[in-house]
């Protein structure tokens, strides 16, 4: 306990880190870290507002930016743009009916009815208060779960690794959207294509035709934005009459009634627990977090009838659950170093771009990085609240600019955030083969968001493999015969085998198209 | 693959469709060329050339039987996707035959890529396998406008803002590198092109304020070394 308390203190510590500038003659202090924090949720909400793009577009999008900063900065900022992304998700849920996000689909059920009943403002303050309260008690809960699990990891071998590798893929493939075996075929894409470039052991160059600007591999954010940003553009396009249902309606009174308090309190409750939970499971925990805690608050309500009608349990519940779990999927990257869905895996490239290697040695030889970025996690979620509140107004006038100015804006953004990162124009090419290639795996029904986890993965999955052999000289069984490893084998094949039962296989699909 | 054509052919015999669907038997069959050439940079009794070459002889009889009895394909989606993904398995395969395999307990270089190439392989054949006996919407229409304004737009993003050498019969020609404002402002226009909706005056002037935004947010703020103005 006093471990936990001096660990955050040391975090805090480095978040509220002042450096003095010179400004006029007068030292003033800044604390940086939070100005980066600020930033981040504040562009983050920005352009998490704006339809059709999702949270992984805009981090993809707004990395760039962040190459400039010192590494803890940097960090800090990702995780405020992650915050403000998922905020500005459920803020368009509320006001137009369109969720800017997977995770604020089931927001929008209730969310948006309330809007219409001219109650957006207390929707709006109660998704921020869940989302603040969740986020406090799941940043005690990763700061709590961080050293132990750290401790576990570090007794991980290879063969533990790439098993645990397996079981998060597996996680990833069972929770997402649409069928098990193109999500299987999406993750096999991407370990391939990871592929490319030059053999870490050996420095031959694999699979690069030849191509000089191949020889460093393919960037993470080239895929990234490609298949997220720009194939998201293309079939935006395809559909040229805009329906969008926005409030009109002057947003008046954000304070929600004492009787809404009373209604969300438990809900909130509820919600931050589920979400927790699900979010430490590998896979697309935010998601499916908030589908469950709505789930559940339909299922308990004494009159569930009023849910989809404006009922605000049905945006405290989901919304907690989805900043809880948006939170606490920080832990499988913060401790193991495995990203547990697209968005971590976008964290591991921005931490691999700035000289980190996430796993458990980030706790023990950068702590200040560690529980720097754990407590910016409480600051950012304050500042949600703090920023977005006030500036309702404004997102709602960013959602009112047409589509037709709107996308050549983020494309050209893209396109110049790409070109800096290695001042390649090639990688812009790609981006865009990469966007076409997008288009036509939405128009196949397949989901981007496997192939980008796999495409992270490969290179620490071939690591550990290839270790794992070596060690056990060439014993295939090593991964059967160790008990953690073969625990977490067995629980990936059980996990396959369950969601293809029939049974199974359908509620997911509900679940899923609801 | 047996079970596939036996799919398929129930399929045929309960939709009597009598329409060659041409497209969905050439395509297995060039991937199956794709498959004997990638196997014939391998020997051919070792385990990927005998991979490969059975699943060249699959998918070229799966395009045989598809044209020869004209098997309707009632699943577009799943199929042409799986199929896909054979491609790219085939790719690796192909690009990655100079790589070495195992060396004792060691992987080489190309162990790795091998591995989930066949797995891919796999994984695919059972996709496109449940094209043939799943029923599933039609892919419908690409949108062809956005997608070619879009990419031409970032490939003029790329020439611009590098500048770019090509020849032109004898003669090497250098187009100069024209920096971020000029790139920013075409790559904007151009893709605006690709909506039907774009007004151009009110897209001159947002392409114009989005670059001056750019340029102060990328070079004066985050400091990044981006030339600004063409430079010949």
């Amino acid at each position: 306990m006093f471990d936990l308390l001096a660990n955050l203190g040391l975090g805090f510590g480095v978040v509220f880190q002042v450096n003095y500038f010179d400004i006029l003659g007068f030292a003033i202090p800044i604390p940086m870290n939070v100005v980066y924090c600020l930033l981040g949720a504040l562009v983050g909400t920005l352009i998490g507002v704006l339809p059709g793009v999702g949270s992984v577009a805009t981090i993809a999008m707004l990395l760039p930016i962040t190459f400039g900063l010192p590494p803890v900065g940097a960090l800090i900022m990702l995780a405020g743009i992650y915050y403000g992304a998922q905020y500005g998700g459920s803020t368009t849920s509320i006001l137009v009916n369109i969720p800017g996000e997977a995770t604020s689909v089931v927001t929008t059920l209730d969310g948006h009815q309330m809007a219409r009943q001219g109650r957006a403002g207390p929707a709006l303050a109660i998704a921020a208060v869940g989302s603040f309260v969740a986020g406090c008690v799941s940043t005690v809960l990763v700061a709590a779960l961080g050293a132990p699990l750290t401790a576990i990891a570090l007794k991980f071998g290879p063969a533990e690794y790439f098993s645990l590798m397996v079981l998060g893929l597996i996680f990833a493939v069972v929770l997402a959207k649409g069928s098990l075996i193109k999500a299987i075929g999406m993750i096999l894409a991407g370990l391939l294509m990871s592929m490319v470039g030059s053999d870490l052991e050996t420095g031959v160059g694999r699979m690069t035709f030849g191509i000089p600007e191949f020889s460093d591999g393919i960037g993470f954010v080239v895929v990234a934005m490609g298949v997220f940003g720009f194939a998201e553009i293309i079939r935006n396009l395809e559909s040229t009459a805009e329906s969008r249902d926005v409030v009109k309606a002057k947003i008046t009174g954000l304070m929600p009634t004492l009787a809404d308090l009373k209604a969300s309190a438990p809900a909130i409750a509820r919600g931050t627990v589920i979400g927790s939970i699900i979010g430490i499971l590998p896979g697309a925990g935010a998601v499916i977090a908030s589908f469950a805690a709505y789930t559940l608050e339909k299922r308990i309500s004494k009159n569930p009838e009023r849910f989809g009608r404006g009922a605000i349990e049905g945006v405290a519940s989901p919304e907690s659950a989805n900043n809880a779990a948006a939170q606490t999927s920080f832990i499988p990257l913060l401790t193991l170093g495995i990203p547990p869905n697209a968005v971590m895996a976008l964290m591991v490239g921005a931490m691999t771009i700035h000289g980190i290697v996430p796993g458990p040695q980030v706790m023990t030889k950068q702590p200040d990085l560690f529980w720097g970025m754990i407590a910016s996690m409480w600051v950012g979620n304050l500042m949600l609240v703090v920023i977005n509140l006030p500036l309702v107004g404004v997102w709602v006038s960013l959602l009112r600019v047409p589509y037709r100015l709107l996308y050549p804006s983020i494309l050209v953004f893209c396109a110049i955030g790409i070109y800096s990162i290695n001042n390649a124009p090639f990688d812009t090419v790609l981006a865009a083969i990469f966007g076409i290639i997008g288009y036509w795996l939405i128009k196949h029904d397949f989901e981007p968001a496997p192939m980008l986890l796999g495409f992270v993965l490969g290179p620490l999955m071939e690591e550990n493999l290839r270790r794992a052999m070596l060690i056990a000289r060439g014993d295939v069984s090593v991964f059967f015969t160790r008990p953690i490893s073969g625990g977490l084998l067995l629980l990936s094949a059980v996990l396959l085998v369950l969601a293809a039962l029939p049974m199974i296989r359908q509620k997911r699909e509900v679940l899923v198209v609801e | 693959m047996s079970e596939v054509v036996r799919g398929a052919q129930r399929k045929r015999l309960t939709t009597g469709h009598h329409t060659i669907d041409l497209w969905a038997g050439v395509a297995p069959v060039g991937l199956a060329a794709i498959s004997f050439i990638a196997a014939w940079q391998y020997d051919a009794l070792s385990g990927v050339g005998l991979f490969l070459n059975t699943l060249g002889l699959a998918l070229g009889l799966l395009g045989l039987v598809i044209v020869g009895l004209r098997v309707h394909v009632p699943n577009h989606r799943d199929y042409y996707g799986g199929l896909a993904l054979i491609l790219l398995a085939l790719v690796a395969f192909w690009s990655g035959s100079d790589l070495a395999g195992m060396r004792g307990f060691s992987f080489g270089a190309g162990t790795a890529p091998r591995l989930f190439a066949v797995a891919l392989a796999l994984v695919a054949g059972v996709i496109t396998a449940s094209g043939l006996v799943t029923k599933g919407e039609p892919v419908g229409g690409y949108a062809v406008r956005g997608p070619i304004y879009i990419t031409l737009s970032i490939i003029a993003f790329a020439l611009l803002i590098r500048g770019f050498t090509f020849n032109l019969g004898d003669t090497l020609v250098r187009v100069p590198a024209f920096g971020l404002i000029i790139a920013g402002f075409a790559c904007f226009m151009i893709s605006a092109v690709g909506s039907k909706e774009t007004r151009w005056v009110e897209s001159s002037i947002t392409a114009a304020a989005l670059t001056a935004f750019c340029v102060l947010l990328f070079v004066y703020l985050l400091g990044l070394p981006f030339q600004l103005w063409p430079r010949f």
